[in-house]
This record gives C-alpha cells, sequence and structure tokens, in this order.
C-alpha cells in the first residue's frame, strides 16, 4: 500500500503516462530499484519515462507532493549513486537518440544509448566517444555523464567534463535549459536571474580566494569525482558554461539531464601494447612517472597478485609463475592513425624508459593474439576476485587516485593497510598514468564484526589518501553514498561549504537525488547495505553489475537477467528469514511469468557477464522445480515417442495450415486466442506465419 | 562435379525441419528443408548416410529447455549412439541443420564425433565444391544465439557474401521465439525483434538463418521470406 502522497503521485502521473510504466508492486520496484552498488534502497514507485515530457510532468508533480526523485539510467554505477527509497525514474527505453553533425565533430545523445553502441555509430567515421569506462558494454550515456565516468585510456585529457559540448537538462522546477539552443539560453537567464547571480557570486568567491583557486586547480590534475566537478567555477567565466560542467559528475543531484553533445575524439586505427615487468612497484611508478611525457594512450599498473589471476592461462609465459613476490607489470598501450608512427612512439616509450631496469625484456605486440592476452591479464582481474569469493559476500573496488610523484609510497602503504585489516583476496591495479589505483577484494556485511571492519578500513583509507598525500578518495567511480561521509574531510570546510551551495542553487527543497554527494550523515556509507544470500549455485557469484542487460531479449518486457537472480536472492531470504510471509507472496504472484515464462534461456548473458553466469540455465533448474511428476511422465513419453510426436505436428500443421487457407488471418488469429487463454498459454497460440506441416523424409532416396 | 565415394556426410535432420515445413513465401513446388538439403548435398557430390530410424531422434534441446533434465539426456544419448554408429564411429562428418542443435549436442556429448554446424559445413565443405552462378543482390542475415556462442557470425557472413553483393547482418539479441515460446508468449518475441524493421534495407525482401524457428519469428516480425541459409545456398549455385 502507498502512503497518501505516494498513492497521488501514481494516480495523477497515470493520466498522463501508460501506466503499465508506473510500478508499484514488489516484485518490479525491488528489480529496478538494484543497481551495481552494494547499497540496498526499494523504491515505492519505479517511473519508466519514455521522453522529456514525461519527466517534466513527473517532477512537476513530485514537487507538488514534495517526494523526492532519483534518475537512473543503466543503474551499473558502483558507489550508490541511482538508489532510491522514494520514487525512481528509469530513462533507458525511449531515450535512444544520436545525431552527429558540425562536420563530425560533434555527436548528440540521449542518456538511455549504451556507450558502446554510441561508439559503434560513431566507428564508421574512426571517431568514439571521449570517456571510455571498463563498463562502457553497460552503462548508458545519462550516467556517464552524472558521474564523469572513465577508464583506461580518456584520462583527464578526454573525460566527459573535457569532451562535453552541450547539454540539456531539466531542473527541480520543471525548467529545462538547453544551451545548444541560444533561445532556450537567453530565456533561461532572463527567467531565472537568482541562479545565474549565485553561480557568479560562487565563482568570484573562489576566484577570490587564492588558495581555494589554487586547492582547486591542484586536485583536479589527477581523476576526481568525490563531490561536485567544482573546477567549473575556476574554468570557466559564462555561467552557463559553468552550469554544463557542474551537471558533469553530479550523480542526478542536481537535474535530468535530457541529452548530452560531446566533441568527438579519433579513434585510432592502429594498437599496440607491452606487458613491461619491474622489479619492484617503485621501478615501475617511477617508468609511470617518466610514461607521463611519452606518446602512450594508456599505461595500466598490475601488482603480483594481479598476475597470480592469470598464471595459469594456456597463453601465460612460463615466468608469470615464477616472479619475485616485489614484481610488478605496467601495461603500456600505444596507438595511432599511422602504423609508421606507431613503431616511432614504440621507439620513443622505450627510450623514455631505459634508465630503469625490467625484469624482463619486453616488445610491443599488435598481434590480435597476444595483444588481446596482454588486456586480458588487466581485464580479468575484477572477474577472479568475483568468482572467487565466497558465497554471500559482495565484491568492493575501492578508487582512489594520488598525486604522481606520490604513486610508489602510495601503492606500498596502501597493500600494508589492506594487509593490517586481513584482506587478503585484494588485488591493486589502476590506471597509473592518472595516479588512478583500484583495489578489488571482496567483503561479507551479513554481521557486524565484518561491517566494523570495513568501517574501519574506510577511515584509515581516508586518512591516508587525504592527509598522507593529498589524493582522491573516488577517482572515477562517483561520490554515492559510499563516499558522501569523506567528502568534507578530502575537501575541508571551504570547499565542502561551496559544493552545499551548489547543491542549494539546483535543488533547494533536497529532493531531487537526496543524500547522494552531500550527507549529513557520517554512517551513510555503512547503512542500507545489500544482502546476497545463497540461493543456487549457477547465480551465486553474481554481483548485480549489470554487463547482462543489453544481451537480454526478455530486459524491457519483464526482467533482465541480473533483475531475475535479484529476485530469485530475495525470495530465499524471505523463504529462509520467513520475516515477511505477505512480501514473499507478493512477489511470487508474478515470478512465473517475469522471471520464468519470460526468460529465452539462449545464454547470451553468459557472454557478456565477467563470471559467465548462464542465468538461461539458472531459470532451466528453476522450471525443473516447478514442474510436477505428471509433467515428467509425459516428457518420457514424448521422448520415447519422438516419431509419433514430429508426425503429429506435422499432421497439425497440415490441418491448422488447412483452415488457414479457407478462413484466412483473422479467424484464425481469434480462434487460437480463445484456445490459448482457456488452456492458460500452453496451446500453442497461432499466427499466420506458422509453418506448414513437413512431409516425412523418404530416407532411401536415390542420391 | 566432384563425386568421389569419399565425400560420405551423415545429415541429420532436426526434429523441428522434421515436422515444420515451408514459410508462407514459399511456393507448392518448392522444396522443403530437408528435400532441398538432400539435393544441395547430391549436387555437391556427397554420399548422404541417414542416422537408424531418424524419426526417433531429437536433439533433446526441447526437453532440457522446459526444465525436464532426464528426458533431455536420454534423447541426447540415445541420438549420440546413433551418430557414432552412422558415422562409422566418427569416420564422417555430421552435418546438423539447425545451429540451436548443433551447440546443444556439442555441449551434451562426450565421445569424439564430428559433429558440423550449418554455417562451418556449408563454407568448408558445399562451397568448394559448388560455383556461384547467380548472385543476389541483397539480403539481410541474423547468427542465432547459438551462432554467437560458437563464435561464428563472421563464418556466417563470409558465407552470405559469397552469395550475395550486399550482407545486412541482423543486429538482435535472442530473438525471443525461443523453441516454442514465440508461440506461446508471442510478446517476447515481439519485443525482442521491435527493431528489426529498420535494420532491413527497402529493396532486401528475403532473409536467412540457421534456425528454423527462429525464422517463424522473422518472417512476422519483417514481413519478409526469412529461411534457412541452405536455400540461398542451393540457389545462387544452380
Amino acid at each position: 500500500m502507498l502512503s497518501p502522497s505516494y498513492q497521488k503521485l501514481n494516480d495523477v502521473l497515470s493520466v498522463s503516462i501508460d501506466p503499465k510504466r508506473i510500478l508499484t508492486n514488489p516484485l518490479q520496484t525491488l528489480a529496478y530499484g538494484t543497481d551495481a552498488s552494494f547499497y540496498r534502497l526499494i523504491p515505492k514507485i519505479v517511473i519508466l519515462a519514455h521522453n522529456e515530457a514525461e519527466v517534466i510532468e513527473i517532477i512537476k508533480q513530485a514537487k507538488a507532493l514534495d517526494i523526492a526523485l532519483t534518475f537512473r539510467a543503466a543503474g551499473t554505477s558502483l558507489s550508490g549513486q541511482a538508489i532510491t527509497d522514494s520514487v525512481l525514474v528509469v530513462a533507458t527505453h525511449g531515450w535512444k537518440n544520436q545525431e552527429i553533425f558540425d562536420n563530425n565533430q560533434k555527436v548528440k545523445l540521449e542518456p538511455g544509448i549504451i556507450g558502446a553502441k554510441a561508439n559503434i555509430f560513431l566507428a564508421p567515421y574512426g571517431l568514439k566517444i571521449g570517456p571510455d569506462p571498463a563498463s562502457i558494454g553497460a552503462c548508458m550515456i545519462g550516467g556517464i555523464v552524472a558521474n564523469n565516468a572513465s577508464g583506461m585510456c580518456c584520462g583527464t585529457a578526454q573525460n566527459s567534463y573535457q569532451t562535453i559540448a552541450d547539454i540539456r537538462i531539466v531542473l527541480h522546477d520543471g525548467t529545462v535549459l538547453d544551451t545548444a539552443d541560444a533561445k532556450s539560453v537567453d530565456a533561461f537567464k532572463k527567467n531565472q536571474p537568482a541562479l545565474i547571480q549565485e553561480i557568479e557570486s560562487l565563482r568570484d568567491t573562489i576566484k577570490s580566494d587564492e588558495t581555494l583557486y589554487h586547492q582547486i586547480k591542484n586536485k583536479f590534475k589527477i581523476k576526481n569525482t568525490t563531490g561536485y566537478s567544482i573546477n567549473a567555477l575556476v574554468d570557466y567565466q559564462d555561467p552557463i558554461d559553468i552550469i554544463k560542467h557542474l551537471m558533469v559528475g553530479s550523480e542526478g543531484t542536481l537535474a535530468f539531464i535530457s541529452s548530452v553533445t560531446f566533441k568527438t575524439v579519433i579513434d585510432e586505427k592502429h594498437k599496440s601494447c607491452s606487458l613491461i615487468f619491474f622489479n619492484t612497484i617503485q621501478d615501475a611508478c617511477n617508468a609511470t612517472i617518466l610514461l607521463k611525457s611519452a606518446p602512450v594512450s594508456a599505461v595500466e599498473l598490475l601488482d603480483r597478485e594481479s598476475i597470480r589471476s592469470v598464471e595459469n592461462d594456456t597463453d601465460s609465459p612460463e615466468y608469470f609463475k615464477t616472479l619475485p613476490e616485489s614484481a610488478c607489470a605496467l601495461l603500456v598501450e600505444c596507438r595511432d592513425n599511422d602504423s609508421a608512427t606507431l613503431k616511432e612512439k614504440q621507439a620513443a616509450i622505450r627510450l623514455q624508459i631505459q634508465s630503469i631496469p625490467t625484469y624482463t625484456d619486453y616488445e610491443f605486440t599488435s598481434d590480435p593474439k597476444q595483444y588481446n592476452f596482454n588486456w586480458k591479464a588487466r581485464k580479468g582481474l575484477l572477474p577472479t576476485v568475483g568468482g572467487l569469493r565466497k558465497n554471500g559476500t559482495t565484491v568492493i573496488i575501492e578508487d582512489v587516485a594520488f598525486p604522481l610523484p606520490q604513486l610508489a609510497d602510495a601503492c606500498l602503504e596502501l597493500k600494508d593497510l589492506f594487509k593490517k585489516f586481513e584482506y587478503h583476496d585484494a588485488v591493486l591495479f589502476g590506471h597509473a598514468l592518472e595516479g588512478n589505483l583500484h583495489f578489488v577484494f571482496s567483503q561479507d556485511f551479513s554481521n557486524q564484526a565484518e561491517v566494523d571492519r570495513y568501517e574501519k578500513l574506510m577511515s584509515e583509507l581516508a586518512i591516508l589518501v587525504v592527509d598522507r598525500f593529498n589524493g582522491s578518495l573516488k577517482a572515477e567511480h562517483g561520490t554515492g553514498r559510499n563516499m558522501t561521509p569523506f567528502v568534507e574531510k578530502e575537501w575541508g570546510a571551504t570547499a565542502y561549504d561551496i559544493m552545499k551551495r551548489i547543491k542549494n542553487i539546483f535543488d533547494p527543497n533536497n529532493k531531487i537525488n537526496p543524500d547522494v554527494i552531500i550527507n549529513t550523515d557520517p554512517k551513510a556509507h555503512l547503512k542500507n547495505l545489500k544482502p546476497l544470500p545463497e540461493c543456487n549455485d549457477i547465480v551465486d557469484k553474481c554481483m548485480e553489475c549489470g554487463f547482462c542487460e543489453p544481451h537480454c531479449v526478455s530486459e524491457g518486457l519483464t526482467l533482465s537477467p541480473r533483475q531475475r537472480i535479484v529476485i530469485a536472492r530475495e525470495i530465499s531470504r524471505l523463504e529462509e528469514t520467513n520475516d515477511d510471509p505477505q512480501r514473499l507472496a507478493d512477489i511470487r504472484k508474478d515470478v512465473t511469468y517475469q522471471l520464468d515464462e519470460t526468460c529465452a534461456t539462449d545464454g547470451l548473458c553468459a557472454l557478456a557477464c565477467p563470471v559467465h553466469i548462464d542465468t538461461g540455465k539458472f531459470v532451466k533448474t528453476w522450471r525443473a522445480k516447478e514442474l510436477d511428476s505428471g509433467d515428467k511422465k509425459m516428457a518420457a513419453y514424448i521422448g520415447s515417442h519422438m516419431a509419433g510426436t514430429t508426425s503429429m505436428v506435422r499432421t497439425g500443421l497440415k490441418i491448422v495450415s488447412f483452415f488457414h487457407s479457407i478462413f484466412g488471418n483473422t479467424i484464425m488469429t481469434a480462434l487460437s486466442n480463445v484456445s490459448h487463454f482457456i488452456t492458460f498459454g500452453k496451446v500453442p497460440k497461432w499466427i499466420p506465419e506458422m509453418p506448414k506441416g513437413a512431409h516425412k523424409i523418404n530416407t532411401n532416396q536415390k542420391h | 562435379m566432384n563425386t568421389t565415394a569419399d565425400l560420405k556426410v551423415v545429415y541429420f535432420p532436426s526434429c523441428i525441419n522434421r515436422s515444420m515445413g515451408k514459410n508462407s513465401f514459399q511456393d507448392s513446388d518448392d522444396l522443403q528443408l530437408t528435400e532441398l538439403t538432400h539435393q544441395l548435398l547430391v549436387r555437391a557430390g556427397f554420399t548422404i548416410i541417414y542416422p537408424e530410424s531418424v524419426d526417433t531422434h531429437c536433439c533433446g534441446m526441447p526437453f532440457s529447455s522446459k526444465g525436464f533434465a532426464e528426458a533431455n539426456h536420454e534423447q541426447s544419448s540415445a541420438l549420440e549412439t546413433t551418430l557414432l554408429k552412422a558415422s562409422e564411429n566418427g569416420k564422417y562428418p555430421v552435418l546438423y541443420d539447425m545451429s540451436p542443435c548443433f551447440y546443444h549436442s556439442k555441449e551434451e556429448f562426450s565421445k569424439t564425433l564430428k559433429i558440423v554446424d550449418p554455417i562451418e559445413f556449408m563454407l568448408d565443405y558445399v562451397m568448394p565444391q559448388l560455383v556461384v552462378k547467380n548472385k543476389k543482390d541483397t539480403v539481410a542475415v541474423f547468427p542465432v544465439c547459438s551462432v554467437k556462442k560458437i563464435g561464428k557470425t563472421e563464418q556466417l557472413v563470409a558465407l552470405s557474401k559469397l552469395c550475395a553483393d550486399k550482407v545486412t547482418l541482423i543486429d538482435s539479441n535472442c530473438c525471443g521465439f525461443a523453441g516454442d515460446r514465440g508461440f506461446l508468449i508471442p510478446e517476447l518475441n515481439e519485443h525482442g525483434l521491435r527493431e528489426l524493421k529498420a535494420q532491413i534495407p527497402a529493396n532486401c525482401k528475403e532473409g536467412y538463418s540457421t534456425s528454423r524457428t527462429c525464422e517463424i519469428g522473422f518472417e512476422k516480425m519483417s514481413g519478409i521470406d526469412f529461411k534457412s541459409i541452405f536455400y540461398l545456398v542451393d540457389e545462387v549455385t544452380r
């Protein structure tokens, strides 16, 4: 039952939005309310919005009822920025328009386009979008921009902040600003003078505070997604430019993003890479500092534990197994549109780091097999930890960044910190060139002692990153709920105050994705932790990352593989604890159609899954569980009478086809719909394309 | 044409193709797939061995999909035994005329039978024996899920390009027909192929794939003739 104000919102929105896209049942609200983070909040209402007019209506009606809204696209973010216990607005289906213009220099994209699909669209022009998060096969433009998400190659030079050309947003009161449209900008300036004035005042405050100004300039030399992109206030003068760049990394807390225009970047044709081993982390980090001024496209660091995860691969060289404990690898990527220049670049890289001894000789390779193996070593790290973890635990990816000169010391101290708190499965890797390090480890949240251990780790991590090295607590994964208690710690009171003012300018009532980025609760990162109960061997390793979703035929109709697993886990939990029989019954009511019947069991989800879960296989076991012995006897009978069955189908189809030729399509559809209905869906619905019956094969034909 | 006696193949027509006949675009004098395959193989110089009592066999997938694990294993192992016999313990390749059945058997079979999927068989066994005489202008092709899972999408395109000047590779997840699901829950197929029509060029009237049931859904959702790629190979080499 919805409370009166939510019921009212539901009622009023049902007038202008298809009620089928306004979800309130416990199965769907849980399924859509789940994202890739380790936090869990269940929305009261989920609205699958299809266009901007609907979003404006939702924003206006929710504002009138003082109801909080959270916007979401793919739900692949990791820090708890896209979850809510209020109203979740999902902008995926219906948000797929794309347009390339200005001599291919710009591309306009709607928030529901998957990053990789945008790149497929741009590939014929030899172009791509700048940001390249590792989740690019599943994450969507809305989230990429809202999180300033980045990855291995884009660094701080080609992220959303640097490559955004224009943006179209809807503010908390329903106002639309399209920075590409002069009329929209003029109207905005005229109608929102207070907002413009506030932005200008913030800008001038920072300009007049030399310490703050330099702090901001300095901190954004490396990747940083802790708090708002307040570099917008020092990098730009014009308030519209400032707003545009403040939206990047705002995590849906300032406005809804209707579309984004990126400056396209060149997708170099020729690529090569080399996996270079150093004797120590210090050597690898010193090489990275030198590589900063070399023609490299990416420099990825992999620690000894990371290499261990691929040492048993058939393509691995033997020496991987005997590397010294202190060893460290750099995966160096080199790209160019011209193959001769690529060779020159490789030589320049070699020259640049020749002063630093390597553990073995190294070569650059463009051979697809070797090239892919090198990258497999890097990309396989998350699945390795994810696949080996104990059931019921979650996978955490810390995402910190350090000024490059301190990278070696930071690496060693980080490793000590994880040892101190006994995170023995932790592997360290990252985008070394940007000072960005990821620690991946498994974490149990099912008991207080484990939550306490995580709390201690986090508070010491904050001291290490901020006090020791002046780094970023979140480099590219967003603040979310995970780092919101530490934003002030990282930035200090003055900068944090600027951020609070930004939130207040755009969202004075704190109803647009509240509690994300700005949150007064010092323990927000330890609350609403998501349970991951065991439910079935096939799916227990699921990290709920969402990489499967773009590959699922039923996604958008009923559930995606991730959502199926979420529901199966919740049913297991409710059965185990028996703490809410009514909720269990409500979820069970819809589960056959949503989870079982609409799964095609095609298994394409497994191809995209980092831990290779075939949710189709899981659904088959679900079906087996639902079958009674009578069904099984029938199957055995059909199986042992295959000849009779095929003959029956042959004859049946011939009869159907005969009647079709007499009655035509309309009557046949009506007739079969009736039989489909009265037999609870077991009799095949007739469709005009149903084949004719085949002739029996004559296996004695002359050759 | 090469008619040497060592070009032998065991042809296992799937239960779907043994029971489901032609589509609504095909004429009364067109051959159904099993007959066409037979003629095509003969024309390419193959001697065909049919598995004993072929009508009693099925790869087991329809049972597996519905959760009947035991019935699946019985069907699958009976088929394996029969194919071993027909192929003289793996001496001759076994041709499957549907990719999903091939994939299922590949997952299930334990012994070293040389089973071959429809795309590889056409590309590596049949095409070298035939000459393309009248290439088509434009065709659409769809790699069904099992083709994607065995990594044969590129080979499907390569085969199609031998047969047509312009090949449109349909970009889609599972089409949602999923065996009989397209008959039972048609909305899944309609959802899965909601972007199909937009992908097919206006002058393209023929589509090809390697799964009869998927083709039913493609015909329904595209409005064009969708059938086995064996028809394409046959037509352009005749």
